[in-house]
């Protein structure tokens, strides 16, 4: 089951957010998704998540364009804050629960738990960080084949950082694959095993991690740079 | 899909509960109304005096009633044009969008929750405006005039019978407007998204729409008759159709 990337397109207007991209997402990973602001990490998580529709070429799942129904194997965590304003840390659990068949509200609970999330609270008046975690939790409730998780750490607290790292840790295994968008290159080093390079909108590397310190004696911080600044590290 | 209709429902909670509560209060003036009415007043000859508080009563009451069953219903018909327009045009939209569901689906419970909520304000509000000059009748001339509320010509109908499937055919004309809505609020988060005038254009779209079906309608005889309803049925699954296929192939969130 490989999320397929393939010769990807995604223009708006004038602007190519997405040229010629390919690469594989393969089961038993977790993949760093990294770049500078703008380089179309996003743009591709939304792709892949069937919310952008490809100019040309496009997103692949089990042979199959990405489409509604995948939304069903594909869990993506937005950056943006997008639960409806009446609804409880609860309420988002259920409505998780209602369209998902593999999301757990007992693990939705026990995450909400470790991050000391109110379940009674609206979650129009959580905090930007515990806002942040409610979406964590829910996305990271459920047993998906695929997670795009895009800045899960954006305004959260080391603790909750931590918290949130264990969830992926724990739900990462030979039959899912992760992938983390972050700009936070040192923090998630050690959890990720391959990295892959976003610039200008197209693919600037896909490299395993362990190779790159191996051969190249570089970490991944040292690699962004020389890839995105063009020095050699 | 009963799920998404269950959380468009929910999002319409609000406005639901405010027109069940003014109509509650409109229906209770007038029943006070009509309870507080002398027995027998309108077998009086001449100009029947109500008395002051009975008349406050069911002028205040059938006003409320009138408005809620015309405008209430209206605007909470309106409540998933205005939720689609907000969620194809804010981050909220993920919340809709991140299920695996196809856009017909989500289309379908906005356009299906239109639908009950009318048919059901048809049904209540025929029903209670039934009841309530029923009661009026008996209160004011007798249990004999109930036959004469059976016959009651109230929208130059010959009967309630005919009166109903009039106030249906209102109903599936908001029902074919609310679509024209929902086809434009699509087609400028589609096709038009980001580019000037768009609003201005799919406002110009939007009244070539309605002029075209009502110059079609007056085409059938009076615009009240079985040939009108096709129109309108057609029209509502054409808007579907086109609407759900833009909001599939080119809606970018």
């Amino acid at each position: 089951m490989t999320l397929q990337t393939k010769e990807a397109e995604k223009n708006y207007g004038r602007t190519k957010a997405l040229q010629g991209v390919t690469f594989d997402i393969e089961p038993g990973n977790i993949y760093a998704l990294l770049g500078p602001n703008g380089s179309g990490k996003t743009t591709w998580m939304k792709m892949a998540a069937a919310l952008v529709r490809p100019s040309a070429g496009g997103v692949l799942w089990e042979g199959e364009p990405v489409c509604a129904k995948t939304r069903s194997d594909i869990a993506y965590l937005p950056t943006e804050d997008f639960f409806y304003s009446w609804m409880t840390v609860e309420e988002v659990g259920k409505y998780f629960a209602d369209f998902f068949a593999d999301f757990s509200m007992d693990r939705y609970r026990a995450l909400c738990g470790q991050m000391e999330l109110p379940e009674k609270q609206k979650v129009r008046t959580l905090s930007t960080g515990m806002r942040a975690k409610c979406r964590a939790a829910a996305a990271m409730s459920r047993a998906a084949k695929v997670y795009l998780l895009d800045e899960p750490f954006n305004g959260i607290d080391l603790l909750a950082r931590d918290q949130i790292m264990n969830s992926i840790l724990e739900t990462s295994s030979p039959d899912n694959a992760v992938v983390i968008s972050s700009h936070l290159v040192e923090e998630i080093e050690s959890a990720v095993n391959r990295a892959i390079f976003f610039r200008d909108g197209r693919v600037a590397a896909d490299l395993d991690i362990e190779e790159l310190r191996a051969r190249e004696g570089k970490s991944l911080a040292d690699k962004y740079r020389e890839l995105m600044q063009g020095k050699e590290v | 899909m009963t799920k998404l209709l269950h959380y468009e429902f929910r999002k319409s909670r609000s406005a639901l509960l405010a027109l069940l509560v003014c109509t509650a209060v409109g229906e209770v003036m007038l029943l006070l109304g009509t309870a507080l009415l002398p027995q027998g007043i309108f077998l009086l000859r001449g100009e029947p005096d109500l008395g002051g508080m009975p008349a406050f009563l069911l002028l205040v009451g059938s006003g409320f009633l009138s408005l809620c069953g015309t405008f209430g219903v209206m605007l909470c018909s309106l409540m998933p044009v205005w939720a689609l327009r907000r969620e194809l045009n804010s981050d909220q939209g993920l919340m809709l969008f991140l299920v695996p569901e196809n856009s017909f689906a989500v289309l379908g419970a906005k356009v299906l929750q239109n639908v009950l909520i009318l048919a059901g304000s048809v049904l209540a509000y025929g029903l209670l405006a039934l009841l309530d000059v029923s009661l009026l009748a008996v209160r004011g001339i007798g249990p004999d005039a109930l036959s004469e509320v059976i016959q009651f010509d109230p929208a130059g109908s010959s009967t309630w019978g005919g009166f109903l499937p009039s106030l249906g055919m209102v109903a599936l004309s908001w029902l074919t407007i609310l679509m024209i809505c929902l086809f434009s609020i699509v087609l400028q988060a589609s096709f038009f998204r980001g580019k000037r005038g768009a609003f201005w254009i799919s406002l110009l779209i939007d009244l070539f729409l309605i002029l075209l079906i009502l110059r079609a309608d007056s085409l059938s005889s009076g615009g009240t008759g079985i040939f009108s309803a096709l129109i309108n049925c057609g029209a509502v699954v054409l808007l579907y159709l086109a609407s759900g296929w833009m909001m599939e192939r080119h809606v970018s969130l």
